[in-house]
């Protein structure tokens, strides 16, 4: 039995500023299997998605990395010299942004924005061929016609799909998606998350999906890991996470889901996330959690399996069972 | 830089392009280049030859612009100047641009200490005035066109290194360049196909406004003795000899003022439009 494509162990990131030191992750765990869609899930601010690129090794300065490995294909990537991350930038792991209106270069046709990842030594009819084909792919009608096209001749859609096939080009081992469709229509999110997993279902390829969004998560998702303050507080199969949740603040989360039927009031968390620079000891979703007593505030708390392949951050997992779904 | 001009260009739709400052510009430009070209066609006379017979003539049907202390045609002058000062115009920015812009370009982008010594030396440059600092270097090195263009490529490119870091300073920090990296590229490759293609606009306009800037700088070397060599009918030497004899033939030094105007409306008209052109596709 090898290794998952993708091993996290214990990454920390901190960000130097001038009130202090942000500790934007705390020491986060987790393994993503090949052809498995991962997702982590938390508010703005959790580490989600300085996870993501901290994988990458794509940091803003000045955060950085301060400890912990990411192993991709059995390789240790932090300690790696940036000309070696390059290598495996695209070709083994490849990134959607966010926003793509402003994740693709406006002055670039989309033929050359896809083109040049394509590896050289194709000769520019294949390099062609190659880019109808992944335009195809990724559903954006008549792909001969809008290779021409300039990124803000595209909808926001469409520029999605072809941030897609730009990271698809070198059919990588794994896909990160930044929240690839929060800058999107309603209408066409659930759209391009679907069409991101089918094709990753079909490349056979391991997908981390950044989110906030529980319902996408929910349909399309094999294991879940939920972030709070830095670190992962609670990581299960999707079924058993949403069955069965075993931390506060996921138990928050799915009540503060919208349902269809509008006759259940939305249950919001009070409170705001901790701040990051002075973070202590203690959980730190206690000053926000219903079940918090004292001896939640002091030490550190402690990653305890709940179930098969389910974890959580929390002394009173017992407490929780059967607080909501079920 | 013909494929950053298209990306810069071919972006706009087309009906932004026939922008009514940019056609008009465009055309002026036209017809100078064509006065340059065909000077020895669209004249009959001889633009060093002296003639005393005909010394400070007034402008006639024969010498439109009429003729200077030496008897020689005012007009012929000016048309065989053009090709001077637009050579040297066209010529001692191509330097300062790709230069200024690639070092401006790499301050931004890498920051600090490489930005450090870049901008403090832009700093130490444009502390002394633009045309002071020209003219005491090329009246270090002696007068001449080579010289001309060796002053200017040392003090010009400064600008456009000012211009370009302050672009690639915002884009870096764009999506997009994320984008590349998190794909593998390179960082020159980064630099050079992606970020300098979205920060080189407002240098490219700037470059329309600096060739005037330079046949202007020309001209006042000219003026000062330091420039072109005479004869050559180089403008700014013939304002400078035209000089003396303002009282008795004002066109002398006129005309080729005029000239000077008139190649400074086409340029600026030329930067202006290209302006409004690329802050519509910015949009």
């Amino acid at each position: 039995m090898s290794e998952p494509t993708l091993v996290v162990d214990s990454l920390r990131v901190e960000i130097p500023t001038r009130r202090g030191v942000v500790h934007a992750v705390r020491g986060v765990s987790f393994g993503v299997e090949s052809g498995e869609t991962f997702a982590l899930v938390g508010e703005s601010g959790s580490g989600k998605t300085m996870t993501c690129r901290a994988i990458l090794r794509l940091l803003h300065p000045p955060a950085h990395i301060t400890g912990g490995s990411v192993r991709f294909q059995g390789r240790d990537l932090v300690p790696l010299p940036e000309e070696e991350v390059e290598q495996i930038r695209g070709r083994g792991i490849a990134m959607v942004f966010q926003d793509p209106m402003t994740a693709l270069n406006p002055v670039l046709t989309v033929e050359r924005q896809i083109t040049e990842t394509l590896a050289d030594g194709r000769s520019t009819a294949e390099r062609r061929t190659r880019a109808v084909e992944l335009l195809r792919q990724v559903g954006i009608p008549d792909p001969e016609r809008r290779l021409g096209a300039y990124p803000h001749q595209l909808s926001g859609g469409q520029r999605q799909r072809v941030m897609l096939a730009i990271g698809l080009a070198r059919v990588p081992a794994l896909l990160l998606a930044d929240e690839p469709t929060t800058a999107l229509d309603v209408t066409i999110q659930a759209q391009i998350l679907r069409l991101i997993v089918a094709l990753q279902k079909d490349l056979g390829m391991a997908l981390i999906l950044v989110t906030h969004d529980l319902g996408i998560v929910y349909q399309l998702v094999d294991r879940v890991a939920v972030m709070y303050a830095g670190q992962i507080v609670e990581l299960a199969a999707t079924a058993d996470l949403f069955a069965a949740p075993r931390h506060p603040y996921t138990i928050g989360l799915i009540a503060s889901v919208p349902g269809l039927d509008r006759t259940r009031p939305l249950t919001p968390i009070m409170g705001t996330p901790p701040d990051l620079v002075a973070i202590g000891d203690g959980c730190p979703f206690a000053p926000r959690c219903a079940w918090a007593s004292d001896e939640c505030r002091t030490g550190e708390i402690p990653f305890v399996q709940v179930g098969k392949a389910h974890w959580s951050r929390c002394i009173k997992t017992d407490q929780l069972v059967g607080a909501i779904g079920g | 830089m013909v494929t950053l001009a298209q990306d810069v260009l071919v972006a706009a739709p087309i009906r932004d392009r026939l922008h009514p400052g940019l056609v008009t510009g465009g055309l002026m430009l036209l017809l100078l280049v064509a006065a340059a070209v065909l000077a020895p066609v669209l004249t009959p006379y001889d633009a060093e030859a002296q003639d005393l017979d005909i010394m400070i003539q007034a402008p006639s049907l024969r010498h439109p612009f009429g003729t200077d202390n030496y008897g020689r045609d005012v007009l012929t002058r000016v048309l065989y100047g053009a090709a001077i000062d637009l050579r040297i115009g066209a010529l001692a920015v191509v330097f300062p641009f790709v230069f200024g812009s690639l070092v401006g370009a790499m301050a931004g982008y890498y920051g600090g200490w490489v930005d450090t010594v870049v901008m403090r030396t832009v700093d130490v440059i444009t502390a002394v005035p633009f045309l002071v600092l020209v003219i005491a270097i090329v009246a270090f090195l002696g007068p001449g066109e080579v010289n001309i263009f060796i002053a200017i490529g040392a003090v010009d490119w400064v600008t456009y290194s000012r211009l370009v870091r302050g672009e690639v300073l915002r884009e870096k920090n764009l999506e997009y360049v994320a984008a590349a990296r998190a794909l593998g590229f390179r960082r020159w490759r980064i630099i050079l196909g992606h970020i300098l293609p979205n920060a080189v606009p407002p240098a490219f306009i700037f470059l329309a406004s600096d060739v005037i800037v330079v046949i202007l700088t020309t001209a006042s070397l000219g003026f000062l003795g330091l420039g072109v060599r005479p004869p050559a009918p180089e403008w700014g030497l013939m304002i400078s000899e035209g000089r003396e004899f303002l009282s008795s033939g004002w066109w002398i030094a006129t005309m080729p003022g005029f000239a000077c105007m008139y190649a400074g409306i086409t340029f600026i008209l030329l930067g202006d439009g290209l302006a409004d052109l690329l802050r519509v596709r910015g949009q």
